[in-house]
């Protein structure tokens, strides 16, 4: 069974309709890229997924609950995670504090196949950069150290999956090999992954499957393999 | 014909040097990119040349004329055009009225009462926008259009006051790659027919390495190195701190492309 | 003056300081935290000092002892949070995503609904509280008496500046707090539930304000101004402290707390200037105040909410628009004397609600205080025409748009520099200001009472001919007016409105075209209010106050934003709506807060952007069909 199954989901910005029946699966585990131009719906995808972006129809099930129309709140607290575009950390906040915003009480969602729960020493111990500047505060840190902790600071929920928007974007290539690794270890933790993303190299690195989207609506779906492999697919709607 | 010369900039924002005794020079018809890791100081540097900063140390000169520490808008009437990194447009207008808005400004026209803004000078502002393929938008929201086309009227608007220099923070990020390439390629067309220098950061490695004429790497505020596409690309330090493997392989893809 | 006495006019000066400090700081929470600019606070405030009054005197006569009397201070303060808490799970909590105007208008309208119901439980006269026991008496400081009760107050704010330090930074609720302070949505999106977080804030900084109130019992009667009167004080502490910022608050009430102290030795007559000259001065130094920081969002280009579509009026709105004024202008020949004087009253306010119109909606400088340049252009012919120049009213007339266009000059070559919420603060103090120097310089302006004898050159005497003077000038400057927003220099405004960067960037100089047109607006309310003094014949401080400066936004925002004419709509509507129902019956704050607070929540967008809605819906189905 899909761990998170949206189908049609449709939205709008004010009068602007996005999103136009967008239907999609994520397994447990699973590391999906949702691909697309500017402005094809990827964002707004991520959005309303999350609540975010208040869908106008469609559904969204995670892990057998009906989400759809939840305030983000509750979604998280059901174990969707979600780490959005420009980092938005707090930076007033310490590294510490900024962890703090982000994990919750004992009585929300189970950890995902008893692990054990995230704790600031475990994620200190996967991004050592974090720890030593614990109690920093973070607009003093560098663009490629807040990205992490932007992660970091998802993980303190416990997600059992992770919505990611646009994770190379406007980063250099070394914070890009980075982000990957970040990735790659969330599988690796047993945590589902979407991102979303234009770099076919980024996602080809990390993503088992990839749902291409274009005015909102999802124009191809496959694995990584067949997308690559599909050159009218790619000249059509990614235009690499 | 040096058009632009940076000289020892400084800046520091609280203890930390954004700049730190940056300088260079640019010549009519070139096209140079700063590169470097996020928060290495490319915008400080950027904006502190276009005027939206005031360097604590240091002289920018352009075509002979000091700009340092003077207002955006004085420095634009030196010659100077820029697109912004979120690009930056009058959102409740229609893309003809951006353009229309940098020609009122030339002209010297802001202040008048009673005048139709709406009839002033359009051709001249749809011959901008056929200039960067948005002739046919031109009655449209700005606000309605994609991502890439804000980027092409932004250039149109820069373009508006006839500049000597153009800089563009980030111009291609946000955009579809294919986008990317076509702004790029346009951009450098327009350079080389008009004596344009063009200045400009991005993190895209197609749009650094095959379209620059020179790249120059900032890290920490200093300039770790300058010099030819292909020569940054070797440059051991420049791998390390910040092309990473991946990075290296796609300069060299650019490369190879730009030159084929 | 020995040095003792400067200690004792000191401590004094720190005893107020730590009272405004206990307001501010809830006051600073909330917004932080909501964005709201909640004019609510001073209500809450005053709710304590009358829950106070109501509740201290009884516990004392159980026991009497100093203990009894602060926790009945407590008491009244934690019931007052419990009303914040009311309000905000039954109004804010509807508005949170609404434009900051109308949120603001909104927590206006609860100021008006508190003060009926005040008046209403505890009648109109003013309540004297008890004196805390044991501290009656005097403590002798170098040979002088000095109450010690204040030093007590002295000690209240540093013990809740300590306090709340320690929640901040010590508890999870804090650091939330701190965290939505500077992204709400991304905090909801982390897991946490707004609502609550809302919820306990609200609790938080009304129990603040109900505290500030409460202990001030033994030093003022609780009466029915107090909200106003100490709304302003509050916002002031926390816009020079930087809003949001604790600390600042603080620093910000300790400064005017001696600024006051010391003012009133050596210029008694403007200490209510002096507060927000201070204002002025640490804004124009650092725009974001004290301690407090850039708005995050400040330098992204969004559309903003609530601006003006330009759009011209195709032949059948024009037709409607030219009948609309054709039909005001038949008003003396068809009406009475009182529709008549009702309709130049709707000509002037529609003169004034056009010009703030063209401030917030063009130029994006919301001004909170724009009664100030009615105000000045009222006092300028008044005085005029009652000084002892005897001037006639044509001249007059001529001088109250150039004096107003000349304060306004002054004052907003402070406020354009300025942005968003910190701006709206400013031109609220300035007119505080120019409120100040009527109401104070009673020698010029007669005070609180005003000139009576404004009126206008025997030729203009009567109703009629002077509604039709009316009717000529105020149309004259909306024409104008609306010729100017079309043309380059109304373009500019938008441009800079829009996004100042880009403006900047293509050779326009965003602070000389907002000054000009901030200059150009005050103008023009000046003649409004010209106008409206030869039609009262009369000028007092009210035509400067506050409440008149919501009105003009009131007119604006039912009218609607987002059109060049709305606000005439507006100004027909709420006056015409003033002048039938406040007559009526003594509960008219009552309905207009309720009727303000109906508008925000019902017409967000006003009327002509309701019926914008309604042809948008008519037109929908009929292009779905022909695309069919």
């Amino acid at each position: 069974m899909a761990l998170l199954d949206v189908a049609n989901l449709t939205a709008a910005y004010g009068q602007a309709q996005v999103l136009f029946g967008v239907s999609l699966t994520l397994g447990p585990g699973e590391v999906a890229a949702l691909m697309g131009r500017n402005g094809a719906g990827k964002s707004s995808t991520l959005k309303a997924v999350m609540g975010l972006l208040a869908p106008l129809g469609g559904s969204v099930v995670f892990e057998g609950r009906p989400v759809t129309g939840w305030e983000p709140y509750r979604i998280a607290r059901a174990g969707l995670g979600y780490v959005p575009e420009e980092r938005r950390i707090f930076t007033d906040l310490t590294v510490f504090e900024n962890l703090e915003v982000g994990r919750k009480g004992a009585t929300d969602a189970g950890i995902a196949d008893g692990r054990p729960p995230w704790t600031p020493e475990r994620l200190f111990a996967v991004f050592p950069n974090l720890a030593e500047m614990r109690g920093r505060r973070a607009s003093a840190m560098s663009g490629g150290e807040q990205q992490m902790l932007t992660i970091a600071r998802t993980l303190m929920g416990n997600p059992h999956a992770v919505l990611l928007d646009e994770p190379s974007e406007g980063l250099s290539p070394l914070i890009v090999e980075q982000m990957a690794e970040a990735v790659l270890r969330m599988k690796r933790e047993g945590i589902a992954v979407l991102l979303s993303e234009q770099n076919l190299t980024f996602a080809a690195a990390v993503c088992d499957r990839a749902y291409v989207i274009e005015k909102g609506t999802i124009r191809f779906e496959g694995t990584m393999a067949a997308l690559e492999a599909d050159e009218a697919v790619r000249e059509a709607y990614l235009t690499v | 014909m040096t058009l632009l010369v940076v000289d020892r900039l400084n800046k520091r924002f609280g203890g930390v040097f954004a700049a730190r005794d940056v300088s260079f020079t640019l010549a009519a018809g070139e096209m140079l990119a700063i590169i470097g890791p996020n928060g290495a100081g490319k915008s400080t540097t950027f904006n502190m040349v276009g005027g939206q900063l005031k360097p604590d140390s240091g002289s920018i000169t352009l075509d002979g004329q000091a700009i340092t520490g003077r207002p955006a808008r004085a420095v634009w009437r030196c010659g100077v055009g820029r697109t912004f990194q979120v690009a930056q447009t009058f959102v409740s207008m229609s893309v003809a009225e951006n353009v229309q808005m940098a020609l009122v400004s030339r002209h010297g026209e802001s202040r008048r009462l009673f005048a139709d803004t709406r009839r002033l000078h359009r051709e001249a502002a749809l011959a901008l926008l056929a200039e960067v393929g948005m002739r046919a938008e031109a009655d449209r929201p700005v606000s309605e259009l994609a991502y890439g086309d804000v980027k092409r009227v932004e250039l149109a608007v820069a373009l508006a006051s006839q500049p000597k220099l153009l800089l563009m923070d980030e111009p291609t990020a946000g955009m579809a790659p294919r986008e990317r390439g076509g702004l790029m390629t346009l951009t450098a067309r327009l350079a080389r027919e008009r004596g344009i220098g063009v200045l400009y950061t991005e993190h895209d490695m197609e749009a650094v390495f095959g379209h620059a004429d020179r790249v120059m790497v900032l890290v920490r505020g200093e300039i770790i190195a300058a010099g030819s596409p292909d020569h940054v690309r070797g440059d051991a330090r420049v791998r390390q701190v910040y092309l990473g493997e991946a990075g290296t392989a796609a300069a060299l893809k650019a490369r190879r492309k730009a030159v084929a | 003056m020995d040095l003792s006495f400067l200690v004792l006019q000191s401590l004094s000066g720190f005893a107020s300081a730590s009272s405004l400090f206990v307001i501010a700081s809830g006051l600073t929470l909330v917004f932080g935290v909501t964005r709201i600019v909640n004019f609510a606070h001073g209500s809450f405030y005053m709710l304590g000092a009358y829950l106070a009054v109501t509740i201290v005197p009884r516990l004392l006569d159980l026991s009497y002892s100093p203990w009894t009397f602060f926790l009945g201070v407590l008491l009244a303060a934690l019931l007052v949070g419990l009303i914040g808490v009311a309000v905000e799970m039954l109004l804010l909590r509807r508005i949170y995503r609404v434009p900051e105007l109308f949120q603001l208008l909104a927590t206006f309208g609860v100021v008006l609904i508190v003060e009926d119901v005040v008046l209403k439980i505890w009648g109109p006269v003013d309540i004297a509280g008890p004196r805390a026991p044991s501290l009656r008496h005097g403590v002798e400081i170098l040979g002088q008496r000095f109450p010690a009760y204040e030093l007590v107050l002295i000690g209240v704010g540093p013990l809740v500046l300590a306090l709340l330090w320690l929640v901040m930074h010590r508890t999870r609720f804090g650091v939330l707090i701190r965290a939505a302070t500077q992204d709400r949505e991304m905090v909801g999106a982390l897991g946490v539930n707004q609502a609550r977080l809302f919820t306990l804030t609200l609790f938080l900084g009304a129990s603040l304000a109900g505290l500030g109130g409460a202990l001030q019992i033994p030093r003022i009667p609780a009466n029915s101004h107090m909200d106003l009167s100490i709304i302003t004080d509050a916002f002031v502490v926390t816009v020079v402290g930087g809003m949001g910022s604790v600390p600042g608050a603080f620093l910000a009430a300790l400064l005017i707390g001696q600024l006051q102290a010391f003012g009133i030795l050596i210029l008694p007559k403007v200490t209510l200037v002096l507060v927000f000259a201070l204002m002025a001065v640490v804004l124009v130094v650092k725009p974001w105040g004290l301690l407090g920081r850039p708005d995050s969002g400040s330098g992204r280009v969004v559309l903003p909410e609530g601006i003006l579509t330009l759009r011209r009026f195709r032949p059948p709105e024009a037709a409607l628009a030219l009948l609309a004024v054709a039909a005001l202008l038949a008003v003396p020949l068809l009406g009475d004397p009182y529709t008549t004087k009702v309709a130049t009253e709707i000509l002037i306010f529609a003169l004034a609600a056009f010009s703030l119109q063209f401030l917030v909606g063009v130029g994006g400088l919301v001004s909170f205080g724009h009664a100030a340049y009615f105000g000045l252009g009222a006092y300028a012919a008044g005085l005029l025409v009652t000084g002892p120049l005897k001037a006639p009213m044509e001249l007059a007339l001529l001088a109250a748009p150039l004096v107003a266009g000349a304060g306004a000059a002054l004052f907003g070559f402070f406020i354009v520099r300025l942005s968003g919420i910190y701006l709206a603060m400013l031109t609220l103090a300035f007119a505080q200001i120019v409120y100040a120097i009527g109401f104070q310089w009673v020698e010029v302006t007669g005070g609180d009472n005003g000139v009576v004898g404004v009126w206008p050159s025997a030729w203009a005497s009567g109703r009629t001919v002077y509604f039709y003077l009316v009717a000529a000038l105020t149309l004259s400057g909306i024409v104008l007016l609306r010729r100017v927003i079309y043309a380059p220099f109304g373009y500019t405004l938008r441009a800079a409105r829009d996004s100042a960067t880009r403006a900047g960037a293509i050779g326009l100089d965003v602070r000389t075209h907002r000054w000009l047109g901030f200059t150009l607006a005050g103008a023009a309310a000046g003649l409004a209010g010209g106008l409206y003094a030869f039609q009262k014949g009369s000028i007092d401080p009210t035509l400067a106050a506050i409440p008149l400066s919501i009105d003009f936004l009131v007119m604006v925002l039912v009218g609607g934003i987002q059109t060049v004419m709305g606000p005439l709509l507006g100004a027909a509507f709420f006056h015409t709506l003033k002048d039938v129902v406040m007559p009526l019956t003594e509960f008219w704050r009552l309905l207009l807060g309720l009727a303000i607070i109906a508008t925000v929540l019902v017409f967000p967008r006003g009327l002509a952007g309701a019926a914008d809605t309604l042809r948008g819906r008519a037109r929908a189905p009929a292009t779905a069909a022909a695309s069919a």
